[in-house]
């Protein structure tokens, strides 16, 4: 539902802000499940956590929305994450434009 | 730059992976201007060699130390020399600012699953990064799939070729691209012996033996040894050649006629293009 509202919601970044930050906190509860899940799942969560902490969501373009809301509804929704839905996540991300490496990447810190 | 093609060697592939925001910013833009973006096995497996390798010595060390933390003093102390600073590519410490007040073992935790992702998940990307990968050499540890063979312990093949019991494609390859061997090693004769970095003189002694016996060279394990120069041959159809490695580089597209597009290692620096 988060996902499908960020999508919906793209002309006032105060409430897509808002949206994100509520989606943000819906992830770490989900956190919380990891266990209860298979490796694939948590694997996906803790990608997805660290690329979206990493936005600005006031800004997140229309196409990241809807990879957002297809990762919440096809995949970490599902029953049963398999290493082809993994695939597709990732090139999901990828295309969106989202960087599912920052998580390992060189901080903007490091970098300078 | 329209209808163009551009090769990409083992330094931006990692660079696309795990180098900061800015960079890969750049490196994208960069490849935004050519038709289709190119690799080759040889650049596939330097990726497993230094990308997957490192990753896995950090799950490992991870495993051990059973803290984040420690994990990363460890590290540092360890690899404090400039030679091991700069062959150093993932950087751990990048969760711990994201995840800011996270505790040691939820860190511990998520780099675990970070890297073990990488290691699993990391080559269908790199795959996914590019329109087209050269066979080139058709390197037999570059097309080994990565397995995990028990839970974090993954196995993605050897280094050498002289260790793929002739699988490894490096001598009909040296034979179908003989002149461009040849080209690059007049190039390399004609240049004077203090200009030469040592890998480009291994390069020289390499491809001597090689042109003069094509069926010596898995012995002399090319791929780990001349990665650079292998990846030259496998580029040289391609008009223009992108890496962040300038010294080996600028030697092997002055040869074979490549334009060189050299990516800095500031991010805020433009990339240099190289008419050669």
């Amino acid at each position: 539902m988060l996902g499908k509202a960020l999508r919906e919601t793209q002309e006032d970044p105060v409430e897509k802000a808002n949206i994100g930050f509520d989606l943000l906190e819906a992830l770490s509860e989900l956190w919380g499940y990891r266990d209860a899940r298979e490796e694939n799942w948590g694997d996906l969560l803790n990608v997805l956590q660290c690329v979206l902490k990493r936005e600005s969501f006031e800004q997140l373009s229309a196409v990241k929305c809807e990879c957002i809301e297809r990762s919440l509804s096809e995949w970490l929704s599902s029953r049963y994450l398999q290493k082809e839905d993994i695939e597709r996540a990732l090139d999901c991300l990828v295309s969106a434009g989202f960087d599912p490496w920052v998580g390992i990447s060189t901080g903007e810190e490091a970098a300078k | 730059m329209r209808g163009t093609a551009v090769f990409v060697d083992t330094s931006i592939q990692i660079a696309r992976f795990v180098h900061s925001r800015e960079k890969k910013r750049r490196i994208e833009e960069r490849l935004a201007k050519y038709d289709i973006v190119l690799t080759s096995s040889v650049v596939r497996q330097e990726f497993k060699r230094r990308l997957l390798k490192e990753a896995q010595y950090l799950l490992n060390t991870l495993k051990q130390k059973g803290s984040f933390e420690e994990t990363h003093r460890h590290v540092t102390e360890m690899l404090s020399g400039p030679f091991h600073r700069r062959k150093q590519q993932i950087c751990l410490l990048t969760i711990s600012t994201i995840l800011e007040g996270a505790t040691d073992a939820e860190l511990t935790e998520r780099a675990r699953r970070y890297l073990r992702f990488l290691l699993r998940f990391g080559l269908h990307t790199f795959d996914r990064s590019v329109d087209h990968h050269l066979l080139g050499a058709d390197c037999h540890w570059a097309n080994y799939p990565v397995r995990e063979r028990k839970l974090e312990r993954f196995d993605f093949g050897r280094e050498r070729c002289s260790q793929s019991e002739g699988r490894c494609g490096v001598v009909s390859f040296l034979r179908e691209n003989r002149d461009f061997a040849s080209k690059v090693m007049d190039a390399l004769r004609s240049m004077r012996d203090d200009g030469k970095t040592a890998e480009v003189a291994t390069g020289e002694r390499f491809l001597e033996e090689a042109l003069a016996d094509p069926e010596c060279a898995p012995r002399l394990d090319p791929c780990l040894h001349v990665g650079d120069l292998m990846i030259a041959l496998e580029s040289a159809k391609i008009p223009d050649f992108y890496t962040m490695n300038r010294a080996e580089s600028i030697v092997y597209c002055q040869a074979l006629g490549q334009t060189l597009v050299i990516r800095p290692n500031n991010p805020a620096a433009e990339d240099e293009v190289v008419r050669l």
